[in-house]
């Protein structure tokens, strides 16, 4: 019955997390922007939390992620929904089979997924409609201070669900 | 890591990811549309970020007041110089009258418009990630608004509508190098076409392109729709602030502002009806 309440506070948890970003990623009111770097809080949360949770768990949360992401920008290509359902996969896979699941992976692994997710919407977005030379200005200056910048929330975010895990597993 | 790859989990996922893949080629294909999945989930949760955007809006505001508080004994000093500025400013007849010339024709536009049918739309949401500020309004296809349909505030022209779903709609703004508008001098009646750069968006601007060299634009003139391709004419776009030769040096270019301060607007009109709606798209981009 404790276990089960336990749990169900850290589902709370949880949600509150995730919405509190969507919301963040959504909003302009509560700017965390230096200058063109406008962190995606996502990026490193989808990583912090597919490290410590199983792989079926990762799938679907980044799912709904993705479409939520999906569904404030006004973006009709499921880009978000894809990638964020693939990343948790692969966040876990790796975190099992190659990583330790410490803070210098989980950096390391925000770090490759945020700049993975600029370089693809790059691509995707700007390089196929606009040509690659008038359209490397949005990598140099916004999606890659961007992804930097985006790495740096991974160090709280794996505290909190490091220490979530550890409550889980009592 | 091969036992995953022969797992029912490993399917499961394989299948919802050709799913999504077919899901976005389609709306690739038809265009115009939100995908449903984005739109359904925009539709159970547009009350939910419309109550989330008031609050985010409460919070700026908190932040803007107490920003202002700090800054209220420098910003005083300031006014004060302002003041006088704005005085010798009032003594220049001919600027004030030309500027009156200009609000009264753009309200004669405004009374040769009748047709205009209007929606009133709140922002509920932004795409950070975009540098061109597009954001999502609360209004959709059941409200009839349609691709292609151009969005004002009571300043000046903001954008059009991109992409529609059943009660949201995405709107990209006057930044983009997406959009393509044909607009005027409204002082010399020099025409030429509005296009967003990332440099200039970076400080909020857009562009007048495909000047001709023999042009009389100036800094300081107003930038008006010229009704062709998607906008009706004569709304108004922004000012002039600066002039510079484009990189060929065959023709120049005028950095504009615009009179609609896009990091700041929260409500918005879609102009869902107007006489000679559905003319020559002039867009860039993904022309449809």
């Amino acid at each position: 019955m404790m276990a089960k309440k336990g749990h169900f506070w850290i589902f709370l948890v949880n949600i509150a997390v995730f919405l509190l970003c969507i919301a963040l990623s959504g909003t302009v009111a509560m700017d965390l922007s230096i200058k063109n770097a406008t962190p995606l809080i996502l990026l490193p949360l989808i990583t912090a939390f597919s490290v410590f949770y199983p792989l079926g768990t990762n799938a679907v949360v980044g799912l709904l992620t993705g479409a939520a992401l999906d569904s404030i920008s006004g973006n009709s290509y499921c880009f978000n929904t894809i990638f964020f359902m693939l990343a948790g996969v692969v966040i876990y896979l790796i975190a099992n089979n190659l990583f330790n699941k410490n803070l210098w992976a989980v950096t390391v692994m925000s770090g490759i997924i945020s700049v993975s997710y600029y370089f693809i919407y790059w691509i995707v977005f700007n390089a196929f409609g606009r040509g690659i030379g008038n359209s490397l200005i949005y990598i140099l200056e916004y999606g890659l201070p961007s992804a930097v910048y985006s790495t740096v929330f991974a160090i709280p975010l794996y505290y909190l669900y490091r220490h979530i895990n550890k409550v889980r597993n009592k | 890591m091969r036992f995953f790859f022969r797992s029912r989990q490993f399917k499961i996922i394989l299948a919802v990811l050709i799913g999504l893949i077919v899901l976005s080629v389609v709306c690739i294909w038809i265009g115009g549309r939100i995908s449903p999945h984005s739109d359904i989930l925009g539709t159970v949760t547009a009350p939910f970020r419309a109550v989330s955007a008031k609050i985010s809006n409460g919070v700026s505001d908190i932040v803007n007041s107490f920003k202002n508080g700090n800054e209220a004994m420098i910003e005083n000093t300031e006014l004060e110089a302002e003041i006088s500025e704005l005085r010798k400013d009032l003594a220049d007849y001919e600027k004030v009258k030309s500027e009156n010339e200009f609000y009264k024709n753009y309200l004669e536009i405004k009374d040769k418009n009748p047709d205009f049918k209007f929606e009133p739309s709140t922002i509920i949401s932004r795409d950070t990630k975009d540098p061109y500020k597009s954001f999502v309004i609360n209004k959709g296809s059941v409200n009839s608004v349609k691709e292609y349909d151009p969005v004002i505030t009571d300043a000046g022209l903001v954008g059009y509508v991109t992409q529609v779903g059943l009660t949201t709609s995405k709107v990209t703004t006057i930044l983009s190098p997406d959009i393509q508008i044909g607009a005027l001098d409204n002082r010399t009646n020099d025409s030429g076409v509005v296009s967003g750069a990332l440099d200039a968006a970076k400080d909020g601007k857009t562009k007048l392109i495909n000047l001709s060299r023999s042009c009389n634009v100036a800094v300081g003139d107003y930038i008006v729709t010229s009704g062709e391709g998607i906008f009706p004419e004569g709304l108004l776009i922004g000012v002039i602030q600066s002039i510079g030769n484009d990189e060929y040096n065959t023709s120049i270019f005028a950095a504009v502002k615009p009179f609609a301060k896009i990091d700041e607007i929260r409500e918005v009109m879609v102009i869902t009806e107007f006489e000679g709606q559905g003319g020559i798209n002039v867009l860039g981009g993904e022309q449809k």
